[in-house]
């Protein structure tokens, strides 16, 4: 090769070497310099020149151009693949909704005793020009065994699908961000006039506010582009730019946001208090999904100032919802909103419930997280049950273990929990929730026999739990031996709570032994 | 850190370039040496050590042999081959082996109704082991055997063995090769030039082919797990690994030899165009080079190679070098079968002699060459699963008992998917230099400039779209990496 070449070739890659080197290396000095802790420097320093680097932008260009040179539609490893209509999917591995659908039985059966309508709304399909659809999971995709689970519990549910058109790619796009799993905000604001008017047309919630909500010329609407998570991975070359609409009221409004988690509380209008960060206007990366409502928040609290008279909505929900949940609030007096992926244990819902305070539930989840949720615990409904007087189901007792071994399901004791032992061991806990103090005594019939339990033992727990220290010495345990329960053939037992005022009465529930 | 990595290409690289090529020549090797030892502890803290320890035993070994041969003390220098050998081996069977044979130990026992013999280790694989352990003995056989000076100086011995060009995936570069270049090479611009080349294009192999190409395959061995295989998807995944591996290692090959030669180093080729052959012979003669010819001239040779007297020795030696080659590759039942079937298909192109007879019939060799790339193929299946059972679970795919037929909507999605890229791969693995050797000799001769600006603009476009991919991607594995 020729020496002129080579001098130039060497120039050319040492100066691009050069450039690359000092527009990165200073990012990665800072790094170092504001005192990571030493274990983990390293993959600090590379994740964070990673995030940094320079020109990342214009590599991701190049990293969707050269996937459409390739005739590529999936970025990364299979996990985010561009449809037919040019929408970008999130593939995530299959679940079982379980919890979410246990969840929702017993909520129906709570909100039946208190006469709360239940309205689970489920979103249009994400993937309806998705190559791979029914081969692999996606996020946005509706489960047809959640809606026939649902359908049988007789729970109500609001198809979109069956209210709008959605029939070209086009009106695709409209509906659904390329870029972004989540729909768009005309989209979420076409949602909560479906959702508002089906509660108004069959369960007669009023919504006052809906002609001034519902009018488009009410509100002032600013657009520009925007890139959505998956977007960013593609580059706007790989599956174009959406166009993100704020949506502000140009109406008078005033707010008040409590967030209890974070001691928040906000009042003050529309944009002061539904939306967060939007100052950073112009800025393609801020994430404009989550600049309405309060993410990742498991409850807040919107009351519109302005609307005194209206309804009081609970809304069980994903990011799905998060502008849906900001218009359903200037169309009611009270918005709560609870979103299960964060509940870390606690039992919000139960406390939200037993207010007696919503005129409807709504439930609208998207993604995987809200399916795989179990949002409502056995504690507290056992609360709002005991609450409600002698209800289906048990009531202020409660049987933690059967022979040492932890139970979920207090219908039934397995069999298997007989064998091998020579008695039946029990222990919970019981407590008198109308006078919310413990039993004054706890008994059990087993076919002929009345034992008594041995009543009092401390439960820290259940204090916890019900915030109400009275209930410490609210545990019990009994053991029944086994000889009697097989020569007697006693086939189920049941528990006696001696209330605090002496009276007694049989606990609703009788529990059934396997064998 | 890895050569496809921001750090390396936006940090690690220009730093030691610019120190290098600053630095007076006295400091080059040590300045090459520090950033060298840097690499390898910045992915291996802790068993940087190992291999510095590793260098000073063989160090030390191939000093005691020189100074025992130059003294006619032949025994007394074979004895400490001996040890330096045992050493090496088994450093390199506790760090790559223990876990495993102590697995089968237990297994054993399990089978015979018993507890665990040995309790069971979990020793972590320092990366590079299969590498540098191998290059360390490499220095201490050609001190042995003549074909090196020995190094007085440990700097150089150490430089050698860590070199970072090479040092996590091979070349496995001869202590020969470079003993004259530790101390007096020179770095030339034609080499830097061409280094630059080489380099960028095994990243664009390795970003833009191999991580690519490497979907397709975890997909079908996916499906494979999750009992959706079909023969269709089977067949894919196969080839797709088959190409994924080659472009993997023989970029990493690319960029190793690219590095080398920016400091002056001359590495030797180590792949070949390997799908160009026609018999398993030529295969392993372009495939993995360096690691062939270091079982041949360490191991098969040693042993009398070809040239024994009876054909039942043969065997036992092309037994013995590929049950070490595919127990180099890890320490999994899988690598052994495919190291077998290597033996099996090797030795019996060495007993009936059908290389010779093929040469010149083209169509007998047309057709062994397709059941050449078969059966590689079929290797890679055994030589990708992460057990027999898969392996042979994915054959049994491909030739036509996939539970779920032979084709599926699934199966012709991925298909559509990758079809482009496959076919770029097929078209990549022609030796395109020898068939445009001539025009592009003429257009060189005829417009230089116009040549070197296209081939310019044209690396240029590849390397922007390689790097893209190695910033914006977050899946880069290294096959070899496991070695």
């Amino acid at each position: 090769m020729k020496k002129s070449y080579c001098v130039l070739s060497v120039l050319l890659f040492s100066l691009v070497l050069a450039v690359a080197f000092f527009l990165n290396i200073v990012p990665v000095v800072k790094q170092v310099v504001a005192g990571t802790p030493s274990e983990g420097i390293r993959v600090q320093i590379e994740s964070y020149l990673a995030e940094n680097i320079y020109g990342k932008k214009a590599f991701t260009e190049v990293y969707g151009m050269t996937h459409q040179l390739l005739a590529l539609d999936v970025l990364g490893p299979f996990e985010y693949v561009r449809d037919d209509a040019g929408i970008m999917q999130y593939i995530e591995p299959a679940f079982d909704p379980a919890p979410f659908l246990d969840s929702m039985k017993e909520l129906k059966c709570v909100l039946n005793q208190k006469g709360i309508p239940l309205l689970f709304v489920e979103l249009p399909d994400r993937g309806k020009y998705f190559d791979f659809r029914g081969v692999l999971h996606y996020s946005g995709e509706p489960l047809p065994e959640v809606t026939e689970a649902l359908e049988s519990s007789e729970i109500d549910i609001l198809k979109i699908a069956d209210q709008i058109e959605l029939d070209s790619p086009g009106t695709y796009r409209e509906y659904f961000f390329p870029t972004d799993v989540h729909l768009t905000t005309k989209a979420e604001y076409c949602n909560t006039k479906l959702i508002t008017d089906y509660l108004t047309e069959v369960y007669s919630v009023p919504f006052p506010m809906s002609d001034v909500v519902y009018n488009p010329a009410n509100w002032e609407w600013r657009q520009q582009e925007w890139l959505g998570g998956f977007g960013r991975l593609g580059g706007r070359s790989f599956s174009g730019a959406d166009i993100f609409t704020t949506f502000l009221p140009n109406f008078e409004t005033q707010m008040q946001l409590t967030v209890p988690e974070t001691g928040i509380v906000k009042m003050g209008d529309f944009y002061e208090v539904m939306t967060d960060g939007y100052e950073a206007l112009g800025s393609q990366d801020a994430y404009w999904v989550t600049n309405y409502g309060q993410w990742p928040q498991p409850v807040y609290t919107y009351q519109n100032l302005f609307l005194e008279e209206g309804p009081r909505l609970l809304v069980i929900c994903d990011s799905f919802a998060l502008r849906t949940n900001t218009f359903l609030a200037m169309n009611a007096s009270v918005l709560t909103v609870l979103d299960p992926r964060y509940f870390n244990g606690k039992d919000y819902l139960a406390e939200y419930l037993s207010m007696d305070f919503y005129d409807a539930v709504i439930v609208l989840g998207g993604g995987s997280g809200f399916y795989k949720c179990h949002f409502v615990s056995d504690f507290g409904l056992d609360k709002l049950k005991a609450k409600g007087g002698q209800i289906e189901g048990y009531s202020g007792m409660y049987i933690n273990f059967c022979n040492n071994v932890w139970l979920h399901d207090q219908g039934v004791i397995p069999s298997i929990l007989i064998e091998g032992s020579n008695e039946l061991s029990l222990s919970g806990w019981a407590a008198d929730f109308s006078a919310e103090k413990p039993l004054s005594a706890l008994y059990v019939k087993a076919g002929g026999m009345i034992l008594k339990c041995d009543y009092g033992a401390p439960r820290g727990d259940i204090v916890s739990y019900f915030n109400n220290q009275d209930f410490l010495n609210t545990g019990f345990s009994v053991k029944i031996p086994k000889e009697f329960l097989l020569t007697q053939n006693v086939a189920e037992i049941q528990f006696i709570e001696i209330s605090a005022d002496g009276t007694y009465r049989f606990e609703p529930v009788s529990y059934t032994i396997q064998s | 850190m890895v050569f496809s990595s921001a750090i390396f290409l936006f940090i690690f690289l220009p730093f030691v370039l610019a120190g290098y090529y600053l630095l007076d020549r006295r400091f080059k090797n040590f300045f090459l040496l520090s950033a060298s030892l840097f690499f390898y502890a910045w992915g291996e803290p802790r068993f940087v050590f190992v291999m510095i320890g590793s260098i000073f035993v063989n160090y030390l070994a191939a000093l005691a042999i020189a100074r025992y041969k130059t003294k006619a003390l032949q025994k007394r220098a074979k004895m400490v081959l001996i040890l330096a050998v045992f050493f090496n081996l088994s450093l390199f069977f506790v760090y790559k082996y223990l876990n495993f044979t102590i697995q089968n130990v237990n297994a054993l026992a399990a089978l015979a109704g018993r507890d665990a013999l040995v309790r069971q280790t979990h020793i972590l694989l320092p990366i590079g082991i299969s590498f540098f352990t191998f290059q360390a003995m490499s220095y201490v056989f050609d001190v042995y055997y003549g074909k090196g000076q020995v190094q007085k100086n440990p700097l150089n011995v150490m430089l050698y063995v860590s070199l970072f060009p090479q040092l996590i995936a091979g070349p496995i570069v001869r202590y020969q090769t470079v003993a004259d270049e530790i101390q007096n090479r020179r770095e030339t611009l034609s080499d830097f030039t061409y280094g630059i080349a080489r380099f960028l294009i095994g990243l664009a192999k390795k970003a833009i082919l191999a991580n690519t190409i490497a979907v397709a395959a975890d997909a079908a061995y996916n499906a494979l797990a999750a009992g959706t295989l079909t023969a269709g998807l089977a067949w894919l995944g196969a080839i797709a690994y088959g190409l994924q591996i080659y472009f993997d290692f023989s970029g990493y090959s690319d960029m190793a030899i690219g590095l080398g030669l920016m400091f002056g180093f001359h590495f030797l080729e180590n792949f070949d165009h390997p799908y160009l052959s026609t018999t398993v012979s030529e295969f392993w003669r372009r495939w993995h080079i360096s690691l062939g010819s270091w079982f041949r001239d360490y191991v098969y040779i040693p042993m009398g190679g070809s040239r024994v007297k009876s054909k039942a020795r043969l065997v036992l030696n092309l037994l013995a070098v590929w049950t070490l080659t595919g127990i180099w590759h890890g320490a999994n039942w899988t690598f052994l079968v495919w190291g077998f079937m290597y033996f099996a298909l090797l030795t019996f192109e060495k007993l009936t002699d059908l290389p010779q007879k093929l040469a010149g019939k083209k169509g007998l060799s047309a057709l062994y060459r397709g059941v050449t790339m078969l059966c590689v193929i079929c290797g890679w299946v055994i030589f990708r699963a992460e057990s027999l059972s898969e392996g042979l679970g994915f054959l049994a795919a491909m030739f036509g008992f996939a539970p779920n037929g032979g084709w599926s909507s699934y199966t012709a999605a991925m298909l559509e998917q990758y079809a482009v890229v496959l076919l770029l791969a097929i078209v990549c693995c022609l030796d395109w230099k020898s068939m445009t050797r001539k025009p592009m000799t003429i257009f060189r001769e005829k417009a230089p400039n116009a040549v070197f600006a296209v081939e310019t603009v044209v690396l240029a476009l590849v390397s922007l779209a390689a790097v893209s991919f190695t910033v914006a991607s977050t899946y880069n594995p290294f096959i070899y990496f496991n070695f």
